[in-house]
Order: C-alpha cells, then sequence, then structure tokens
C-alpha cells in the first residue's frame, strides 16, 4: 500500500511541477540581445525611448552574419532575413515603453538575454540614475551586464548591422569580454558603474560608442553601400549624479587604465633616435602594477604618489638603420617608455582636474589610507580633487625581444658587428 | 514522549542546517544597509550572541536532564506561569516557522516562478514537512546528515566562484563605523544565530549528551564564518551601499557567476541551498511546536497535533505579511526584540538566573 501511494505521488508530483505556471517555451519567446535607451518625446513631457534589438535565432546560430541577410526591420520591426530585427517604442517609464511593443510583437519579450545596454548623448548628460532601476530590479537582467554610451542616437546604434559579427551588440559584448584592458578598451558592467556612483566621489566612466565609417567592406558591399560601422572610440565620463560631463579620447583612456590597473594588453610605440633620426619601436605590455600611496601634506592637502611598474616584450622595430637589439638598446628604451606612461597618466590627470571629476578613486585611496583625516575631506572633495599634487614614478623592464636578435638585412656576410 | 533518539553528530548537523539557511536570503542587504562594508564583522559578531545562548540553554538543559525547556519551565515558575509562558514558547516557535516559511515561499515566487500561485510552493514544502515528522524525528535528522553537505557547498560555491567580479578593496577601510552600531546591527544576525534555542527541545532525544555544548559552540562559530565569508563576497562584488539596494544580494551574487563563458546561469545553486535547508528548518520548527503543544497539555503522543498544527501554520504563514517589503521590515526592527532581546537570549538567562537564586537558597536552608 505505502510503495503504491509513494510511486502514485512521485508520478504525480514530478508530471506537475515541472515549472508550474511560469513554463515557457523557448519557441513562444523573442530573445532581446541588447538595449538602448533614450530620452525622447512623449505626450508633451520627457519621456523615454526604448531600442531593442531582437535576435533572428535560425539566421543568428548559422552564422551567415548580417551582410548575408541584409535588411533588418527599422522602427516598428519586421521580420526580415537578417540576423536580429529592432524593435522601438516610447512611454513614460522603461517598462511602459516595453508594455506598448506587446502591441506588435506576436511572441514574448525575454531579457535574460541581452548583453550590452547602450545609452544615448542626451540621456547620458540628463543623468542615467533613472534608466538603471528597470535595469537593477528587473529579474531578467544580471549586475554583469556592460554598459555603453553613444554619442548622439544610442538606438541608431542597434539598428546598424555589424559586418564583423552577428549584430552589434552582440559585436560590442564580444569586444567588452574578450577585449577587456586591451589599447583603450574598458570594459564596464553595471555593478562597476553602480559601486563607483556609490561612492559619492569617485566619478563613474562608461566606454563611448560611435557609428563610424566602415574599412572593412567587400566590393560587393561596397555597392550594396553599407558604409557605417561601429567602433569604441574612448570613455564617456561622469559626475557624481551620473551625468555625462565629458569624454576621454583613447589616449587618456589608456592612461586611465594605468592608473586604476585595468590595462592588460598594449602595444606602445615609442621613439628611438639612431643615426640622427627618430624611428619607431613598438612594445608589448606583458605586465603593469600601479600603486597609489596617500601622504597629507603640511598645509593639510593629500598627496598622491602613483608608483607604476610595468614589464614589456619588444615587438617591433620598424627601422632603415639596423641595430641590435642588445642590453644598452634596452636600457635606454626603458627610460623613453617610462616617459611615454607618465605623460599618458599626465594627460589624463590634467584633463580630470579640469573637470573635477576623480575617475582615479583618489578620495577612496584618501579614505581607505588616511581613514583618520577622511571626513574633513568628504564633503569638499569636488574642491579638493582639481588642486591636489600627484606624483608620478614609473619603472619599466623590457625583458624580451621575441624571436629576432637583429633586424634581417642588417648586416651581409663577412661584415662581423663591432 | 520522542521514541527516537538522535546522536550529537546528528543534532549539531541539524542545527547547522537551520543557522545557515534563509539568513542567506536577507541578512546580506540588511546587514549592509546597516554598517555597508562591515556587515561581515556584524555577521561574525553575531556568532558571540549565539555562543551566550547556546551556554544558558544548555546550563538549564543540565539542571533538568531528559527534559525539554517546555517541561521545565512549570517547575522553574509554578504551574500557572510555565504554562503560559510554554504556551508562548510554542506560539513562538509556530510564528517563527511561518515566518520562514513566508520568506522562502516569497523568494521562490519573487526569483523564479512569478506567475506561479503561492500556495503551491506552500503546499509541496508542507505537505513533505509533515511526510517527513510524521515520519519521526531519527529518520529526517539523518536524511539531513546526508543533505547538508550539498547545502553548504552549494552556498560554498556561490560565494567562490565569482572571484572574478570581486574587488576586495570595497571592503575597505575596515570597521570604519563606531563599535556601538556595530553591535546593535550584529543584534540582526544574532537573532538568526539564536535559532540555536531549539536545541534546547531536541537535547532530550540525545543519545548520549557529552559533548553537546561543545559541538553547539563550534557550529555557532563556523556558522558564522561562513556567512561573514558570504558578506565578504557579497559586499566585494557590488561595494557596501549597492549590496544594501538589492532585495536578495545573495541572489544577484550567484547570478554574476560566469566561468569561461561554460558556468553561466547558477542561481539554480541557490534554489537547491535553500530548497533543501529551508526544509530541515521548517521541520524543526514544526516539530519543536508540535512537540511543546503536547507537552503543554500532557499528552502521551504529539503524532496527531501534526497535522493541525501544520495547517495552522500555513494559515499563519499566509496571513501575517503582505510581501517583502513588509518581511524585511520585520526583519530589521521587530526581529531582534522578538527573539533575542526576548524569547532566544533574555527568557532563558532570567531563568536561569531564577535557578541559580533558588538553588542557593534551598542551599542555605
Amino acid at each position: 500500500m505505502n510503495r503504491i501511494v509513494f510511486v502514485f505521488l512521485l508520478v504525480t508530483m514530478s508530471a506537475l511541477f515541472c515549472g508550474c505556471w511560469d513554463r515557457v517555451e523557448i519557441d513562444d519567446l523573442e530573445l532581446v540581445i541588447g538595449d538602448a535607451h533614450d530620452l525622447a518625446d512623449y505626450a508633451g513631457k520627457t519621456g523615454v525611448q526604448t531600442t531593442f534589438q531582437i535576435a533572428n535565432p535560425q539566421a543568428m546560430v548559422s552564422g551567415l552574419g548580417a551582410s548575408a541577410g541584409g535588411g533588418a526591420g527599422g522602427e516598428g520591426g519586421g521580420n526580415g532575413g537578417g540576423t536580429f530585427w529592432v524593435v522601438s517604442e516610447r512611454g513614460e517609464t522603461i517598462r511602459d515603453s516595453v508594455s506598448k511593443m506587446n502591441n506588435r510583437i506576436p511572441k514574448q519579450l525575454f531579457l535574460g538575454h541581452e548583453r550590452v545596454a547602450v545609452f544615448g548623448e542626451k540621456a547620458a548628460r540628463s543623468g542615467l540614475t533613472p534608466f538603471f532601476d528597470r535595469l537593477t530590479r528587473s529579474r531578467e537582467s544580471r549586475d554583469t551586464k556592460f554598459i555603453a554610451v553613444s554619442k548622439g542616437n544610442a538606438g541608431r546604434i542597434l539598428e546598424l548591422e555589424s559586418p564583423v559579427s552577428q549584430s552589434t551588440t552582440q559585436a560590442l559584448n564580444t569586444i567588452f569580454e574578450d577585449k577587456d584592458g586591451w589599447e583603450g578598451i574598458l570594459s564596464v558592467n553595471m555593478a562597476d558603474f553602480l559601486y563607483r556612483l556609490s561612492t559619492g566621489i569617485t566619478s563613474p566612466v562608461a566606454p563611448l560608442v560611435e557609428v563610424v565609417p566602415q574599412t572593412s567592406m567587400t566590393t560587393k558591399e561596397k555597392k550594396e553601400g553599407m558604409v557605417n560601422t561601429i567602433a569604441l572610440t574612448g570613455l564617456a565620463i561622469f559626475d557624481t549624479q551620473a551625468k555625462l560631463v565629458d569624454t576621454f579620447n583613447e589616449r587618456e583612456t589608456m592612461g586611465l587604465m594605468w592608473v586604476i590597473n585595468r590595462a592588460k594588453n598594449r602595444v606602445l610605440t615609442i621613439p628611438h633616435v639612431a643615426g640622427g633620426k627618430a624611428e619607431p619601436i613598438s612594445l608589448n605590455l606583458t605586465i603593469a602594477k600601479s600603486k597609489i600611496k596617500v601622504d597629507i601634506e603640511d598645509n593639510g592637502l593629500p598627496v598622491f604618489e602613483i608608483k607604476m611598474q610595468i614589464e614589456f616584450d619588444l615587438l617591433e622595430h620598424f627601422s632603415k638603420h639596423q641595430e641590435v637589439i642588445g642590453v644598452g638598446l634596452i636600457a635606454d628604451l626603458e627610460k623613453t617608455a617610462s616617459t611615454q606612461v607618465i605623460n599618458e597618466i599626465e594627460a589624463v590627470l590634467k584633463k580630470s582636474q579640469e573637470l573635477g571629476t576623480d575617475v582615479f578613486g583618489f578620495g577612496e585611496e584618501v579614505r581607505r589610507q588616511q581613514h583618520r583625516d577622511w571626513p574633513q575631506y568628504k564633503e569638499h572633495w569636488q574642491d579638493i580633487f582639481p588642486i591636489v599634487n600627484v606624483a608620478i614614478q614609473c619603472e619599466t623592464q623590457i625583458h624580451n625581444r621575441e624571436l629576432s636578435v637583429e633586424p634581417p638585412g642588417s648586416r651581409t656576410e663577412g661584415e662581423w658587428h663591432q | 514522549m520522542e521514541p527516537g533518539k538522535i546522536s550529537e553528530r546528528q543534532l549539531a548537523f541539524l542545527i547547522t542546517a537551520m543557522l545557515v539557511n534563509t539568513v542567506i536570503l536577507l541578512m546580506p542587504q540588511l546587514g549592509a544597509r546597516a554598517v555597508e562594508q562591515d556587515a561581515w564583522l556584524t555577521a561574525l559578531l553575531g556568532s558571540v550572541w549565539g555562543i551566550f545562548m547556546v551556554l544558558v540553554i544548555i546550563a538549564l538543559a543540565r539542571r533538568y536532564p531528559g527534559r525539554t525547556p517546555i517541561e521545565y519551565l512549570p517547575l522553574i515558575l509554578g504551574k500557572p506561569l510555565g504554562k503560559i509562558l510554554g504556551a508562548i514558547y510554542v506560539f513562538w516557535f509556530l510564528s517563527v516557522g511561518a515566518v520562514i516559511v513566508f520568506e522562502f515561499i516569497s523568494f521562490l515566487k519573487i526569483t523564479i516562478m512569478p506567475k506561479t500561485p503561492l500556495a503551491v510552493f506552500m503546499v509541496t514544502i508542507m505537505v513533505l514537512a509533515y511526510y517527513a515528522l510524521r515520519s519521526g524525528l531519527e529518520s529526517w535528522a539523518r536524511v539531513n546528515e546526508i543533505l547538508l553537505f550539498v547545502v553548504l557547498v552549494a552556498i560554498a560555491a556561490v560565494i567562490i566562484l565569482p572571484y572574478h567580479n570581486l574587488d576586495f578593496s570595497r571592503l575597505l577601510p575596515l570597521a570604519e563605523h563606531p563599535p556601538g552600531l556595530l553591535i546593535a546591527s550584529s543584534m540582526v544576525s544574532g537573532s538568526w544565530r539564536g535559532e540555536v534555542i531549539l536545541a534546547g527541545m531536541l537535547i532530550p532525544a540525545l543519545a548520549r549528551n557529552k559533548h553537546t555544548s561543545r559541538n553547539l559552540i563550534i557550529v555557532v562559530v563556523l556558522v558564522g564564518l561562513f556567512l561573514a565569508a558570504m558578506e565578504i563576497s557579497t559586499v566585494a562584488a557590488f561595494g557596501g551601499v549597492p549590496a544594501g539596494q538589492k532585495e536578495f544580494p545573495f541572489f544577484s551574487l550567484a547570478r554574476m557567476i560566469s566561468i569561461a563563458k561554460i558556468f553561466d546561469r547558477l542561481e539554480v545553486l541557490i534554489v537547491i541551498a535553500l530548497v533543501l535547508g529551508t526544509f530541515f528548518k521548517i521541520c524543526a520548527f514544526l516539530y519543536c511546536s508540535t512537540l511543546g503543544t503536547a507537552q503543554i497539555f500532557g499528552f502521551k503522543r504529539f503524532q496527531f497535533l501534526l497535522l493541525p498544527l501544520t495547517v495552522l501554520m500555513i494559515g499563519l504563514a499566509l496571513n501575517s505579511f503582505k510581501g517583502m517589503p513588509e518581511l524585511t521590515d520585520f526583519a530589521a526592527n521587530v526581529w531582534p526584540g522578538y527573539a533575542l532581546l526576548s524569547f532566544e537570549l533574555v527568557i532563558p538567562l532570567l531563568l536561569y538566573l531564577i535557578v541559580l537564586f533558588r538553588s542557593r537558597q534551598v542551599r542555605k536552608s
């Protein structure tokens, strides 16, 4: 008897409790892969415009790329043969605008796969804080989601097709995931941004994405007239209220990445004077470490010391004047590289002090290292930051020279090296 | 009255399962909201309260071997007063059990299955608890011995796996908040740690009672370390303020796990830990309230009381709170007073003082 009851319970329970009321078939879902948020006029007031990039799973999985299908839908959506289509709506809140999309889209919108949120310039200038509520409250989106700020309208970024990936947000996501710390690429996910925002002293930053003319085109594409694509062009700088203040260019972004320990992969090209002519040498970053030390000066102001320790490998010597990459040359190069790094850091330091945005987290370093003195700076940090003194030290080491000892063609047979 | 016997290890495991669970839902939020990056210190300090409670409850149990608190209350306070206080204690077991049930089902509803009616979660977990309790203390204590391992591994995985998102400098400066505030907010986590007093009801069912106090103190301290690690991980991932702005920070932490693009979307780990652990927690509270009721009225058996009390717990759970805002408010403001400052520490301590005073008078006369 007991065994029969047990089997009966087991069968009925396993049949009944598979997802309960929330069971959803994947065929019934529209998978949103990226979203863009803009400010727009709505019913006479300032509302939001939400744009979704929605995957077309069949085309996306086959990996044909946007160029094969062509014709992604414009506003309002329309299922073309492309890898994705786009839908855009306006409303008072983000959820309000999303709910209006239901009038046009047959399947349920599913936001669990959105990887990148792009914010328009206008929205960023007015402050991003209200936009984050939907993103953190929703049980579908994650804090690891990447954010970016677009120059101009964010919806435009999503409407573009990408020649190098299935879609623009897919391309952005892959860049942010795999190339974080490369050159001037600084990926910022929601948790990072919101942490910086929550300190009230450190300025949040987000990568800047821009529509640029396309350079990777086949002849066929040139005929069809696909001329634009997207690229990361620097960093958007916010104030402590999450309002966009200004942007950093690529060089300034790289300067910032040295200081905040985010530089991972970098080709640094430095001039090397040989035979009376400056010739470029490229170095490849292997390890970069920075430390910020805080002291309090006699006049009561904090003074900072940034200590960089960087290791490079020599990557390329683009030169007519041939020369063995030896110990003496490397010592010279190390000095030049240090100067270059210090220059980059000074450039970004100057700009951020002019803007009054503490992107380095100097205020937090004071709070951590000079804990007792912090309360007296806390209220006035916006006024103190632009006038603090920062000393930069850089120690560079060049370890290896890859597979060549000296460049080919530098000497001929019988010519002994001096 | 309880025919089954459990070993000391089973008791320790059972208490561990109780102390580790449901705390992971609300405590990270409340701790981070009160003292931001120092939340993990309050988790550690909570263990100090826990140790006090273990000492008091064990000292009382030594005075009245083989009896549960419900049985020795009339011996300490006299029959009418003792029975009334016993009844209040039984209600406490029942109501805290109802809070746990509500917490559990709202978590599932908010995070995993928003469209499913609460009744479904309620019925599944309560039918299971009823079935387990009917099979006897011995059987579910043994099941816990097997499943506790799964619970702990799942929680530990969520603490460790988001390692590439953790920035430990977010925990600095250390102990920025004044000690008074730290101790005050440690009462919230101490109240959860104080659920260890349920051991008092289970001690008479022990086959051997030699290392119980040592075991329980070790359990309380280890659970404190475990929960401190949880707070450290949560705050390092989000920062002190954003962690306090989330409804279930630890769940959000689990959602951040993404290793090599393969191990993704592992929030199910939390659900595994929660479903398995909360089941034993509900069992323990339901068991104590049933056993207590039978002992107040002097019944020989308690099994027939199981069904009505299960139904009562469901009723209490469904009607105590409207939703998470009310529950969070309760946990932050009422819970320490309802638990640590009354039923968990202060009342047992007063009882022990009365016992001490009495025995001294007896010795004098």
